[in-house]
């Protein structure tokens, strides 16, 4: 039982503190910071009652991790202490109602419409739209559907629940376990399984067993550039913001790819805005648990957006779209929602 | 793990550094196929941005800061008689720094009075510590001044705050990123009148711009930038290496190179290992040497001087003590580069131009 | 000259207690010492509040003692304790028929021993190695040796006694079979002052033998020096100890945010000039590493030693005598001379009542002895504090104890006395002003005792400077001299266990202080 995730290997150099988008956006006033939350507190474990709540503060965002010179895996030691802390009933208000529509219906979210539903038989592809597409903003799931069929055939099995993701982040490992467990009899077969939303995508393939791709892995992966017929339907200048979970947890190629659909689409200027792969504030059970500091972050990250001059910001992730219309002040769409319209 | 398809490019550099960036702009601006891998940390992100060494290379020079300056960044030639502070309230002298980091010479700085602002929530300047020791050690006038401050503080804010001051040069902490710099920091020293500043300060934002005007730096060259990525393994065949394994979490992926050029970094990041008192090499297939061999010292210094070793063409010496055909090195994990201490940015430039130039003509 | 009814020698925990026993009994009290509070082995020990366990089977009497006390301190002391218990842990290489004698021996000396199953162990302990043979539950627990002294000697000053440190006895004048005057040297001044006291007493420690050798007097002194290195993070719930004779390597206690594994025994010949060395450090991590596995991959921050001042009977080294002697130096020429040796940590209390009794009787002193009964430090209660991190708040008071709302009250009222110092352990800029204010703090190593500024991982990288700023106005040493001091003594500590992890923070460490901000230290 020597220091997990390789904290002991911290030089106190502080490169995490100045990455992490919380620390710079509310000061440690606020939230102590990738540093004291994983490397130092957790060295008097005896006290970690002493731990405040704002330890569920961190949006996940990863980027402490990538910038970290001794590669500690932060976020992993605030997983760990979130389930300690859960498991000793200190659930944030935001976190328990989330958990009471995970024991309604499943979900993470309050459910609005009738289940999405497509049974194929031996379809190439199971879509898994998650609670936010396939809930909140249904056009995102309706855009990933008609996306795919382009070239694929699509089934959506009925009976879905939310992957599990959030509940990791509330630290509930009981209600993500049960959960876990309903989804994984609907994934038997062998379709690909394909989803709209970078934290099920990571969430799946670290906990599932099964392997998930997200859309624009399949897209650039399975189907290939050169099969996406896209047409001129005039010119649109965008922007992409590049999320959290699908730089750092699916992995920075599948960044590429989204650039590289971009690129492939007569008519549209991709304009980069500067730092777009800073944190949106959505992750990490920010949304539901601080939903102040998910403001403030989204805000942050819109007024950079419109620096970049684009008419639109298309985010490849439905919790980022979520927090960013919020902010207001420029349209979010979904990458894929955006592409569906322009074959 | 899954498996991508694999990349072929002419030149691979593993390490997104101030070496590996600025071999990756050297040789993309050259029309050559590169691609760069960097694990997203940066030792460079961690530095005073400032340029010191014992030699000074002009071509290298020339090449680098202007492109530094067209992605916001002008840095400075300081004569001699220039001083630069820190923020440990110790004074430095530096070749090359980036514009707004100096007061004056030690005379101008002994005629004027000096105000070291402080803000609240910002650690970086110890106005009371740098003020003490500035007196002491300097005979400056220098008097500390706290700025009480809620949240983000508005361009405005500041200026009128500073307003109040009454000092002929203020030192601020490093308070605006890259993109922001230039502009905040001419509009504060003209809306206030008086020499504005910032200290040297290590890890912190000067060493986070210079990282940053690399890597647009690098992006505008052209070369493929696979960032977030580590190269876990080498792959030779008969002797030559020709295959990098690029890793993250969930992926694997190979990369085929005809050069390698390794600027990963000493041993403090990534880029090299220790085991018990000895510098390794992640590789495993080449060795490391110290520079300069000297006996008696301390672990410490052993381990700061010691890196990979290169021939005269930077080409690395291998574990059989052969020179590598198509492998080169560069910057701080080289032997020599990180010891004696207080060496700073250039030498490492320095050798990645050298080395750039070398692989280039090699193929 | 000026009088006192006891002049104490050496501010370790066993002087701090005597100074404040005879404080609680009406005597007039001076406390000397050469350098700083807890400078010897109450500076360099294990922590360890023993249940007596350890001493069960070779040492009943010492074991029987510890027992006793520690239950004593747990109440009179409780800030500075972790009561977290201990397991005795026995491995496939080690004598399987010691364990029944432990148990007897544990029996017999009241110490209180329970067997439990290896999967009931594991589950109380997880750190614990998968090739456990048996194990016991002890009540041990750790403490703080630097919060105890210092407690001790608050309270012995809140009554009157006076202690001063960095005053180095420098001679003893002796007429007509006593001690007439003690000469000593204040080191701040530079002033040789003298005192005539009634009483002395010797509780130098290590260097008793040469400061009763100041009187004519001969005294006989094993010196033992053991080495531990310190553990980044706590590696286990509980201490963790070979259930087997005892031998080098036994111990793992976990202590604020550290692991101190420990110990080694051999023979020195000077308290002074002694270091760990590297075979100490490597045979202690590997031995350590067969009861609890996790020592193997753990981060070694710093390694140091400590001299144990033996009585001389029995044999060397583990099989010294634990117990503790006080000499009356009446039976050979010294009326007023009382020397006190051996003992533990634990039992230091029990100690200074010994000696407290002996000289209350030269003075004609009636008063008994109270300190098993009264509270030395309580822990405080805690609110929280606009600005201040709870977790801080919790370090303040685990260091403090009683003394919680002064040294809050320092951080809370002063400018800029919320800042924190040092972010490995949580010091706030106020803790250090507080201490510098005190006036008994004169260098880093000082304030590191009382503060634990500069303890954690980095070993003092970046709060070196926050430490020179709070030094500032408030003490008149040169802010330089705070590093120059703290960073050599660091690298005492350091240079046995330079390897892996700590090897790459002190590369860091050099290019920041060294390379960058032009700090001046030794290396070698």
């Amino acid at each position: 039982m020597s220091r997990p995730f390789n904290a002991d290997r911290c030089i106190n150099c502080g490169a995490c503190m100045r990455a992490c988008p919380v620390v710079q956006e509310e000061t440690v006033g606020r939230f102590d910071g990738p540093r004291s939350l994983a490397v130092d507190s957790s060295r008097f474990s005896h006290e970690v009652n002493s731990l405040r709540d704002n330890i569920f503060a961190c949006s996940m965002c990863w980027k402490c991790a990538d910038v970290c010179p001794s590669r500690i895996e932060m976020p992993r030691a605030i997983l760990r202490a979130r389930a300690d802390i859960f498991d000793r009933n200190a659930a944030l208000p935001g976190h328990t109602k989330m958990m009471q529509n995970i024991d309604v219906d499943g979900l993470s979210v309050r459910r609005e419409l009738d289940p999405l539903s497509l049974g194929v038989e031996k379809a190439s592809v199971l879509y898994f739209p998650g609670c936010i597409a396939g809930q909140k903003f249904r056009n995102i799931a309706d855009g990933a559907v008609r996306t795919l069929l382009q070239n694929s055939t699509v089934r959506i099995p009925s009976g879905r629940v939310c992957c599990g993701s959030p509940l990791e982040k509330a630290g509930d490992k009981v209600r993500m376990e049960a959960l876990r467990k309903r989804n994984l009899k609907l994934f038997e077969g062998r379709s690909q399984i394909v989803t709209s939303c970078p934290g099920c995508t990571s969430h799946i393939n670290d906990h599932y067993g099964v392997e998930a791709l997200h859309i624009v892995e399949y897209l650039v992966e399975s189907v290939g550039l050169a099969k996406l017929k896209f047409r001129n339907h005039g010119v649109v200048r965008v922007t992409l913001h590049e999320p959290c979970h699908l730089k750092r947890t699916v992995g920075p190629h599948a960044i590429d790819y989204c650039y590289d659909i971009l690129h492939s689409m007569p008519g549209i200027r991709v304009l980069e805005m500067p730092e777009p792969d800073r944190c949106c504030g959505g992750g990490g059970g920010l949304l539901s648990g601080y939903p102040d500091i998910a403001m403030d972050l989204a805000k942050t990250k819109i007024e950079d957006a419109k620096t970049s001059g684009a008419d639109v910001v298309l985010a490849p992730c439905p919790f980022c779209v979520l927090n960013l219309k919020q902010a207001g002040g420029m349209d979010v769409m979904d990458l894929i929602e955006f592409v569906s319209f322009r074959f | 793990m899954r498996h991508l398809d694999p990349v072929r490019t002419e030149f691979l550099v593993i390490g997104g550094g101030a070496a590996g960036m600025l071999v990756g702009t050297y040789l993309s601006e050259r029309r050559r196929d590169v691609a760069l891998v960097d694990t997203g940390t940066s030792c460079t992100a961690l530095s005073t941005g400032c340029f010191n060494g014992s030699g000074i290379n002009e071509d290298m020079l020339e090449f680098l800061l202007p492109r530094l300056m067209s992605n916001g960044l002008s840095m400075i030639r300081y004569g001699e008689q220039m001083l630069l502070l820190g923020n440990a309230g110790n004074r430095y002298r530096c070749r090359l720094a980036p514009q707004y980091t100096a007061m004056g010479t030690l005379e101008s700085m002994q005629q004027s009075r000096l105000a070291v602002v402080g803000i609240e929530g910002n650690s970086e300047v110890d106005p009371e510590l740098i003020c003490s020791l500035l007196r002491q050690d300097a005979g400056l006038k220098a008097d500390p001044v706290h700025i009480s401050n809620r949240g983000r503080m508005s361009l405005n804010a500041l200026c009128d705050a500073l307003n109040q001051v009454d000092a002929d040069a203020i030192m601020l902490p490093p308070l605006f990123p890259l993109r922001d710099y230039n502009a905040a920091m001419l509009e504060l020293n003209e809306r206030t009148g008086r020499i504005v500043f910032e200290p040297v300060t290590p890890l912190s934002l000067p060493g986070l711009r210079l990282a940053e005007a690399m890597h647009e730096m690098l992006s505008i060259s052209g070369c493929r930038v696979m960032d977030h990525r580590r190269v876990t393994k080498l792959i030779q065949i008969g002797g030559r290496y020709d295959t990098a394994i690029v890793q993250t979490p969930g992926t694997t992926q190979e990369v085929n190179f005809s050069t390698l050029i390794i600027a990963g970094g000493s041993a403090i990041g990534p880029g090299l290992s220790i085991s018990g008192k000895e510098v390794t090499d992640p590789f495993e297939a080449f060795g490391i040497t110290r520079k300069p061999e000297v006996q008696g010292v301390s672990p410490i210094t052993r381990a700061l001087s010691s890196g990979y070793e290169v021939d005269g063409r930077y080409r690395v010496i291998m574990s059989n003590g052969n020179s590598a055909e198509n492998v080169f090195a560069c910057g701080s994990a080289l032997a020599g580069i990180s010891y004696p201490l207080g060496k700073g940015l250039l030498d490492a430039l320095d050798c990645a131009w050298d080395a750039a130039h070398y692989a280039e003509v090699s193929r | 000259m000026p009088k006192v009814d006891v002049l104490i020698i050496g501010a370790g925990v066993t002087g701090a207690g005597i100074a404040r026993d005879l404080s609680m009994r009406g005597a007039s009290v001076l406390l000397l010492d050469r350098g700083d509070f807890c400078s010897g082995a109450s500076g360099a020990n294990h922590g360890m509040l023993h249940s007596g366990a350890r001493y069960a089977v070779k040492d009943p009497d010492s074991a029987k003692e510890c027992a006793t006390e520690a239950n004593i301190l747990r109440k009179i002391a409780a800030p500075f304790i972790e009561d977290i218990g201990g397991l005795f842990v026995s491995l496939p290489e080690d004598d399987y028929g010691f364990a029944e004698k432990f148990k007897r021996g544990c029996s017999n000396a009241g110490v209180d021993a329970r067997e439990l199953d290896v999967s009931e162990a594991r589950e109380m302990e997880p750190s614990l190695s998968g090739d456990m043979v048996r194990a016991f539950w002890v009540d041990d627990g750790s403490i703080d040796p630097f919060g105890l002294t210092l407690a001790n000697i608050e309270d012995a000053r809140s009554k009157g006694v006076k202690v001063r440190n960095y005053c180095e006895v420098v001679g003893l004048d002796v007429k007509d079979y006593s001690i007439e005057a003690v000469r000593f040297k204040d080191h701040r001044s530079g002033i040789i002052e003298s005192m005539n006291p009634s009483v002395v007493v010797n509780a130098a420690g290590a260097w008793s033998s040469s400061i009763a050798g100041m009187a004519g007097q001969k005294l006989a002194l094993r010196i033992d020096k053991g080495s531990m290195v310190v553990l980044n993070g706590r590696l286990c719930r509980m201490l963790v100890n070979r259930l087997r004779l005892p031998a080098d390597g036994d111990i793992v206690v976990p202590n604020h945010s550290s692991t101190i594994i420990g110990t080694t025994s051999s023979g020195v010949t000077s308290g002074d000039g002694n270091s760990p060395t590297e075979v100490e450090v490597s045979y202690l991590l590997r031995e350590t590493a067969k009861v609890v596995p996790g020592i193997a991959s753990a981060r070694a921050v710093r390694a140091y030693c400590g001299v144990r001042p033996l009585i001389p009977t029995g044999g060397g080294g583990r099989s010294a005598s634990r117990n503790f002697k006080v000499l009356d130096h009446a039976g050979s020429g010294i009326d007023n001379l009382i020397s006190v040796i051996g003992g533990k940590l634990t039992t230091y209390r029990l100690m200074a009542e010994k000696v407290s009794d002996l000289a209350c009787q030269k003075i004609n002193n009636n008063n008994k002895c109270r300190t098993a009964k009264e509270t030395i430090s309580e822990m405080p209660v805690i609110d929280s504090v606009q600005g201040i991190h709870d977790m801080a708040l919790l370090r303040m008071a685990k260091k403090n104890g009683s003394a919680y709302q002064n040294v809050l009250e320092q951080c809370v009222s002063y400018p800029r006395g919320k800042e924190e110092v040092c972010t490995c352990e949580r010091v706030l800029r106020g803790e250090i002003q507080y201490h510098l204010k005190k006036g008994d703090a004169r260098n880093a190593s000082d304030l590191v005792k009382r503060t634990r500024v500069g303890m954690g991982y980095c070993q003092g990288g970046l709060c070196m400077l926050g430490l020179m700023s709070a030094a500032m106005g408030v003490s008149k040493t040169a802010p330089i001299e705070y590093i120059d001091s703290f960073l050599t003594e660091r690298n005492k500590g350091v240079m046995p266990i330079l390897v892996g992890e700590q090897l790459r923070q002190e590369m860091f460490k050099a290019h920041l202080l060294r390379g960058v901000y032009g700090i001046r230290e030794e290396s070698r």
